[in-house]
């Protein structure tokens, strides 16, 4: 074999008559480790901004998914869904959002199964998240709760602490006294939890007043005492267990086991009868804590352990009462108000929570709220897909073209149905019985779906604004292109927030007639313009790489302008600008937040609303914002992958077009 | 007067056309008359303005003085003539200029379908009919940046005989193709010649007019050099000029 390798280095050579056989590539340089070496590791300094970049990326990941986990609170999002999706709509009527959903939901379904790829992959990334939503939420083991203390302190005793239990839990409270050592080398006693109210009564208030007394030398715990009285109450009031601290026995430490389901309270009581305590000894009683000459009461932790979820779970509050029962009135006028007290009082549960409890507290009612919604909408989905794909894959070349042209006028029709259902009829008994919606006040209308409006309203009737001025600013009749040349440059020249305002102040105020308009049509036509203007420019940028020849050529067949704008120019110059135009749709979807500065409540303003507005959302914006930033960008993304399929398949495409 | 200019035989009539682009002088004292049926080649050195001429004759560019009657329609600013004359004049570009967001099929029945008004199938009748013609019958839903040059040219020919044309121009249809894909193009264009299709001819292929043109335009600076017929003019040229052009390029 040996002389079938001369090497063709060799002044006179004639290769061998059996070529040599194949031979595998070195294995560093195929499969997943050649591609990771000469992708990744390719040299020291790009390992080494592989290695950085991995690391930061990760870190910020690490961090965001174990706050998420075990510190965020969401049920403020649970709560609040239907505020954040439809704001004030009613209601009895969300059924209309919910039709339009779905319609939504099946056209794009339609659409991606007809002119889309074949895309098994989607197909079975759907069916994975139905499976996956059907399955989630159960099953998650009943939480641990963290210790939760309160502070007692000489002047005051803490209120009723609130919590719910269940049958058989057993509750521990601990009484535990605390001197100057205590005080002045605990340093963050309240790790774990995060103030609500950070008033000048709250807990961790009254602690660093303590520490500043100790750590100054003008509070001397020696001498104080502990005079208190714990007890457990049912909702009803009744006493279930109570015990005496005395300064005798300062520490106090019992468990009850709860007899039902239920809200439960503690309360401690100050000993305010001012007598001395006495203990009989040989039928004699002798004085063991003297009437008031010193304070009755020192500092003390009161912590209680092993229920499972404490008041201080603010959020859960409201889903606590659907289960439990109304908070019991404790100290207080009425139940509403006890519920408020309750509300507001408590404090934030900082400390890390298992994953379980995350399942059980926090995903579980999050996809109890969302999971019809999520069955729903990918089973139509799915179902549209499949009758496009089958359509377009049947031998039968009509079925294609019936449910593409369904499919189109679909989408016709879907936006003034929609906005007929959304906002029903003033006088609802002159139309049609099946179309007898009563009207709902389009100041009524709010959150996503609000958003949802705005985008598209504006971006569809813009599209053909700008089309025209686009056209127009090309004009050879200078009179029109100096108008949308104005038009244009008046308009992109001004922040869309002054256009917004112009549209809630000025516009009335100069037409009298559109001062009766309402404001959400008033704001649509200043986002409509705003967006014109932008499509225009980008429609001018795609007019102007068509080549004079195309227009030429049509001329020369003898279409008219018209036609030949219509038939070449436009469809070529329109596919050239999909990405521009869809990264302009992806800014005005999200430009439509600014609607909230001038009195729309959309997603954003909803959210603000309900964080900055509820005094029991105010610990949590941090979920809130988190949220919404998820859900802006889950939808801008869906935008910007749709445009990247509008570019990528589908007949005479640019990709197709340029494939010479 | 259209029955007079038909009655002089003329389908096409420049009467002293000038042009300017800019203080450019393109097109000087230009006369020509076209006959039906004739195949006319317009030669030059580039820059000579034969190409302008042409398109000056279906109103691509506009000339400033003089008259450009076809098929006694004379051109003028009224869009009304001018799109009648272009209904009759069918052209053929040296980029092709096919729609490439349309196929083939659609490039050559959408004009059949909205200036002829012709119905969609008797459109793509006509279209699969001229594709035969052109040799290319396979292509008819590809799109045109699937075809080869000669191919796309092929189309594009297609596309303007779709129109049922009386007149066919051609602006220089084989220089932006390459050597091998020459023929293909120029020997639809001879059989289009010889069922008697009135064609101006601009190119520089030399054999083409030799064997296919009646007469032969030579150009130089804007202006008509010298007409003949192809056998005076490649073997007994008079003018100085072509006698130059013609020693340079045989």
């Amino acid at each position: 074999m040996s002389e079938a390798y001369h090497r063709p280095d060799e002044t006179f050579y004639i290769a061998p008559k059996e070529p040599p056989p194949s031979r595998r590539p070195p294995a560093l340089t195929i499969g997943p480790a050649g591609w990771l070496r000469k992708n990744l590791f390719s040299s020291v300094r790009n390992t080494l901004i592989t290695v950085i970049t991995v690391g930061l990326m990760a870190a910020f990941f690490y961090e965001l998914v174990t706050w998420s986990v075990a510190k965020a609170e969401w049920n403020v999002v649970n709560n609040t869904m239907r505020l954040m999706m439809v704001g004030l709509y009613p209601v009895d009527q969300i059924w209309r959002i919910e039709l339009m959903a779905v319609l939504l939901v099946f056209l794009s379904g339609l659409g991606l199964g007809v002119w889309g790829g074949n895309a098994r992959g989607f197909f079975i990334i759907a069916l994975m998240i139905i499976i996956a939503a059907l399955f989630i939420p159960i099953g998650a083991e009943r939480i641990e709760p963290p210790p939760i203390r309160f502070l007692i302190t000489p002047t005051d005793a803490i209120g009723p602490v609130v919590f719910v239990g269940d049958k058989d839990d057993t509750v521990r409270l601990l009484v535990e006294p605390i001197d100057d050592n205590a005080i002045a080398n605990e340093t963050s006693p309240f790790v774990g939890f995060i103030e609500n109210s950070p008033g000048s009564s709250s807990s961790r208030a009254l602690w660093n007043n303590a520490k500043a007394q100790v750590v100054a030398g003008t509070l001397d715990l020696t001498n104080y005492n502990l005079q208190l009285t714990v007890q457990l109450l049912d909702r009803s009031g009744k006493v279930l267990d109570e015990q005496l601290s005395t300064p005798a026995q300062r520490t106090v430490n019992f468990e009850f086991k709860l007899p039902a389901d239920g809200w439960y309270y503690v309360q401690v009581l100050r000993d305010e009868t001012g007598e001395a305590i006495y203990e009989t000894v040989d039928g004699i009683q002798l004085p063991i804590a003297p009437a008031r000459t010193l304070p009755n009461t020192g500092y003390a932790w009161i912590r209680i352990n092993g229920v499972e979820t404490m008041s201080s779970q603010v959020a859960d509050v409201e889903q606590r009462t659907k289960t439990y029962g109304e908070v019991p009135a404790v100290q207080c006028p009425s139940a509403a108000e006890c519920r408020r007290l309750l509300l507001e009082e408590n404090t934030r549960f900082e400390g890390a929570r298992s994953f379980s409890a995350f399942l059980k507290t926090q995903l579980d009612p999050f996809l109890q709220e969302i999971i019809v919604s999520l069955i729903v909408g990918f089973a139509v989905m799915l179902a549209a897909y499949s009758i496009g794909n089958f359509a377009k894959q049947s031998r039968n070349p009509s079925s294609k073209k019936a449910v593409s042209r369904v499919t189109i006028i679909g989408w016709i029709i879907f936006f003034p149905l929609s906005w007929i259902l959304l906002s029903g009829f003033k006088d609802p008994d002159s139309v049609h019985p099946f179309l007898r919606l009563p009207e709902v006040a389009q100041s009524l209308w709010g959150g996503l779906i609000l958003t949802i409006v705005l985008t598209f309203v504006s971006l569809t009737v813009a599209f053909p604004i700008g089309v025209l001025l686009a056209l127009g600013r090309r004009s050879k009749l200078p009179i029109i292109s100096i108008f949308c040349i104005l038009f244009i440059e008046v308009v992109r020249g001004v922040p869309l927030i002054t256009i917004l305002f112009m549209a809630k102040f000025i516009v009335p105020y100069f037409a009298k007639s559109m001062s009766d308009t309402e404001l959400l049509i008033r704001l649509l036509v200043g986002l409509t313009l705003f967006t014109a203007a932008y499509n225009a420019e980008i429609i001018r940028g795609g007019l102007q790489i068509i080549p004079k020849g195309q227009i030429e050529a049509s001329q020369a067949l003898g279409l008219n302008p018209f036609a030949t704008n219509v038939f070449i120019v436009l469809p070529q110059a329109l596919r050239a600008v999909i990405p521009a135009m869809m990264s302009q749709s992806v800014s005005l979807f999200k430009d439509t937040t600014l609607v909230s500065i001038v009195g729309l409540f959309e997603f954003l303003g909803m959210i603000e609303l309900i964080v900055n507005g509820q005094q029991i959302y105010r610990p949590y914006q941090r979920e809130a914002y988190l949220f919404v930033g998820v859900i802006y960008f889950i939808i801008s993304y869906i935008m910007s992958s749709l445009s990247r399929r509008l570019e990528e398949s589908g007949a005479g495409t640019v990709r197709k077009m340029r494939k010479a | 007067m259209s029955e007079q200019s038909n009655s002089n035989g003329y389908i096409i009539e420049c009467q002293d056309v000038n042009k300017w682009f800019g203080e450019f002088h393109v097109l000087k004292d230009i006369n020509i008359k076209v006959k039906e049926r004739e195949v006319v080649v317009v030669i030059g050195p580039s820059g000579s303005g034969k190409s302008t001429l042409i398109r000056c004759i279906n109103r691509l560019e506009e000339h400033q003085e003089g008259k450009i009657v076809v098929d006694g329609i004379e051109l003028s600013n009224d869009l009304k003539n001018i799109n009648a004359i272009r209904r009759e004049t069918g052209m053929v570009f040296q980029s092709f200029n096919l729609f490439p967001h349309l196929t083939v099929m659609q490039n050559i029945t959408l004009a059949q379908r909205y200036v002829r008004r012709r119905p969609r199938r008797d459109a793509e009748d006509m279209a699969r009919q001229l594709l035969q013609r052109v040799g290319i019958p396979e292509q008819a839903n590809k799109y045109p940046g699937q075809l080869s040059g000669g191919q796309q040219q092929r189309v594009a020919i297609a596309r303007a005989l779709a129109m049922q044309p009386k007149i066919m121009l051609f602006d220089e249809p084989t220089s932006a193709l390459d050597p091998e894909m020459i023929k293909e193009v120029l020997d639809v264009m001879k059989e289009l010649a010889r069922s008697g299709m009135t064609m101006l001819v601009v190119t520089h292929e030399m054999g083409f007019a030799r064997e296919v043109a009646d007469r032969v335009i030579f150009m130089d600076s804007g202006r008509i050099v010298e007409i003949g017929t192809p056998e005076h003019f490649f073997e007994n040229p008079s003018h100085e000029r072509t006698k130059l052009f013609l020693s340079q390029i045989l």
